[in-house]
């Protein structure tokens, strides 16, 4: 196995990551003076901005572990969690579902539904949106210790904890303001810490098609050739590769995900915010490449060494230890390390969003100053490390990252897409189908994936074709209940819904003069490249 | 929960969390310098590297200095975002104003 050679210079580079991240907290702190400025940024950022921050939030421990590991497990048809499974939501998101967003001025999800629906539904989806962040917060806490472990040899439960510390240290001091920076920040560390690996292990295997001989299996090298069967490497059809990931896992996913569209609603005019996921959406291509490769290269320098899942895992580090001298190591590791960081902070801060808006202001305390509720938020983010700490041994049970967070994307996403498809285009719905529907489709999600573990076992019922299936089934039960409950109860009136439901909101344009910035020219731009990159990759 | 009790919420809901489009911070520049400075410091600190050692070696020595040209892309990047944030149109916007 690859054994690293770190030095004092890493450990200097990395301490001074560390130093940034604290002290911008710490200076952001005195000018975070409303609970407005805490949690969106006073909404005075450039779309540049927001949208870089917008994948930097989406760039977790899944992205560069979890896709790394998908490559190394299944080949290059990892990259339809990119090119299918994000391009055309990021779109959609960008031209229909941000206008409403920013129109209403919810701060979360949650509180949409509750405006759309009742207060019921979105009880239930802030408790399930809190639980959601919690064990995702944990599979990076989880990420960041493997790296850890296999590089620095520091032990598991040191590197959770020290994690932990760093993590509550910053979002406590500076909020989502210094999320935001740091979801800039780490998105140039790590394109500047993949574009390296890809680019030497290419040189060193000899290029695309030294990687396919290196490889040997050409099956890896096809993104939809082998898809007519289930002989191919996710061991899936099409249908639930388009509709299960493509439509339900992917829109859910983007357009639900609190944690992802509170970066678009930090930008500074509703053009800004549109724009949000569309200029998000062109480094998200690049991804497809930069995430997927460091797996293959992987695969190809240590071979058969990649046998078990937990090897898999690590193909990312592995294949830095294996091509950086000491120095840019430290560099590369840096840049893991500001992901997972970065994707914790989110998780926690989107959790201590919903607590705190959702969940304490709605339920518990309802008259309390401004300042309260600041304060009570920063208790919540306490809170959430701790409960993190416990899920990220959680996450050490499943065999890999990727399918651990697909069976929670699976659960928790797709039948909430389903209600707001239903809420944003149906004025029919009403707020007890809303309820009924999202109760059905999650309960649908987590008794077949229980019932799928019983029957079949636990890799099985947590493989990623499972959980396409999984979210297009859970996605259907949820439309079919909600219809069927509103169909008998009593609709809203239509005064209620305006703002809300397409068809009775006007639409306020986002004024935006230059014709590059326009969002048909940036989405009809990305889907060209996205067809392309298919084509290409068949 | 009652009907009437829902529909006086929503009309608080709506007033209490409605709020202004700007609170005046600009964190835009601030975030360009941020970013520049970091990574112009670990460009400076790998090219330094570089230079006085010739590199450990790894196994998959790829035959030319790492440290030396990847700290130089570095270095470039911090100087192109730097000079981004400089130039950019809202800095120029906000000096005029102040002018």
């Amino acid at each position: 196995m690859v054994t690293p050679h770190e030095t004092w210079i890493d450990y200097f580079i990395i301490g001074v990551y560390f130093v940034f991240v604290l002290g911008i907290g710490a200076v952001l702190r005195n000018k975070m003076q409303t609970s407005e400025d805490y949690f969106l940024s006073g909404r005075s950022l450039p779309s540049w901005i927001t949208g870089l921050a917008f994948l930097g939030a989406n760039l977790g421990a899944l992205e560069i572990m979890g896709m790394g590991a998908g490559a190394a497990t299944y080949g290059i048809m990892q990259s339809h969690y990119y090119w299918i499974g994000a391009i055309p939501a990021m779109v959609f998101v960008a031209l229909f579902m941000i206008p409403f967003y920013y129109a209403s001025r919810v701060h979360s999800v949650p509180g949409f539904l509750r405006i759309r629906y009742n207060e019921a539904t979105r009880g239930f989806n802030s408790v399930l949106f809190a639980i959601f962040m919690i064990l995702l917060s944990g599979i990076n806490m989880f990420a960041m210790a493997l790296v850890f472990e296999l590089l620095l040899g520091w032990s598991l439960t040191a590197s959770i904890l020290l994690s932990a510390g760093i993590v509550l240290a910053y979002v406590t001091l500076g909020g989502l303001s210094s999320s935001i920076y740091n979801e800039v920040l780490q998105f140039f560390l790590i394109t500047l810490g993949l574009v390296p690996l890809v680019v030497f292990g290419l040189i060193d295997v000899g290029g695309l098609s030294g990687l396919k001989e290196s490889i040997g299996d050409p099956q890896f090298f096809h993104v939809w050739a082998n898809t007519g069967s289930t002989d191919n490497p996710f061991e899936v059809q099409w249908f639930y590769i388009v509709f299960g990931l493509g439509l339900v896992q992917s829109f859910g996913y983007w357009c639900t995900d609190f944690l992802v569209v509170q970066r678009a609603l930090a930008a500074e005019d509703l053009a800004a915010s549109q724009r949000t996921p569309l200029i998000a959406a062109f480094p998200k291509l690049l991804y497809g490449v930069l995430a997927i490769f460091p797996g293959l290269i992987a695969l190809s320098i240590l071979g058969p060494k990649i046998q078990t899942a937990a090897e898999a895992n690590n193909a990312v580090p592995y294949a830095m230890a294996y091509y950086f001298p000491t120095g840019m190591l430290g560099f590369g590791l840096t840049a893991l390390l500001a992901a997972f960081m970065s994707g914790m902070a989110g998780n926690i801060t989107a959790f201590n969003t919903v607590w705190t808006y959702d969940l304490y202001k709605a339920y518990i305390n309802r008259d309390a100053s401004d300042r309260h509720y600041l304060n009570v938020g920063r208790i919540a983010t306490v809170a959430g490390v701790l409960l993190s700490i416990a899920t990220a041994y959680l996450a050490l049970g499943f065999a890999t990252i990727m399918n651990y967070v697909q069976v929670l994307h699976g659960m928790f996403l797709a039948p909430l897409f389903g209600t707001f498809l239903l809420g944003m285009f149906w004025r029919r719905t009403t707020g007890w189908g809303g309820f009924t529907g999202l109760v059905a489709g999650t309960g649908y999600g987590l008794i077949t994936f229980i019932v799928a573990v019983k029957l079949q076992g636990f890799d099985v019922a947590s493989g990623l074709g499972a959980s396409m299936a999984r979210a297009f089934w859970a996605w259907i039960v949820t439309l079919a209940v909600t219809i069927a409950v509103s169909l008998v109860t009593q609709p809203k009136p239509d005064n209620e819904l305006r703002g809300l439901v397409w068809g009775l909101t006007e639409q306020k344009e986002g004024v935006e003069e230059t014709w590059y910035k326009k969002p048909w020219v940036l989405a009809v731009t990305v889907l060209a490249i996205t067809v392309a990159l298919n084509i290409y990759f068949w | 929960m009652t009907e009437e009790h829902q529909t006086e919420e929503h009309h608080d809901y709506l007033e209490e969390e409605r709020v202004p489009e700007h609170s005046g911070t600009n964190h835009s520049m601030a975030i360009g310098f941020y970013i520049a400075a970091l990574i112009l410091i670990y460009g400076v600190t790998m090219v330094l590297v570089g230079m006085l050692s010739a590199g450990t070696a790894t196994e998959g020595d790829l035959g030319f200095n790492v440290n030396f040209w990847w700290g130089l892309v570095l270095v470039v990047s911090g100087c192109v975002i730097l000079g981004l944030t400089l130039a950019s149109p809202r800095r120029r916007a906000a000096r005029n104003q102040q002018q």
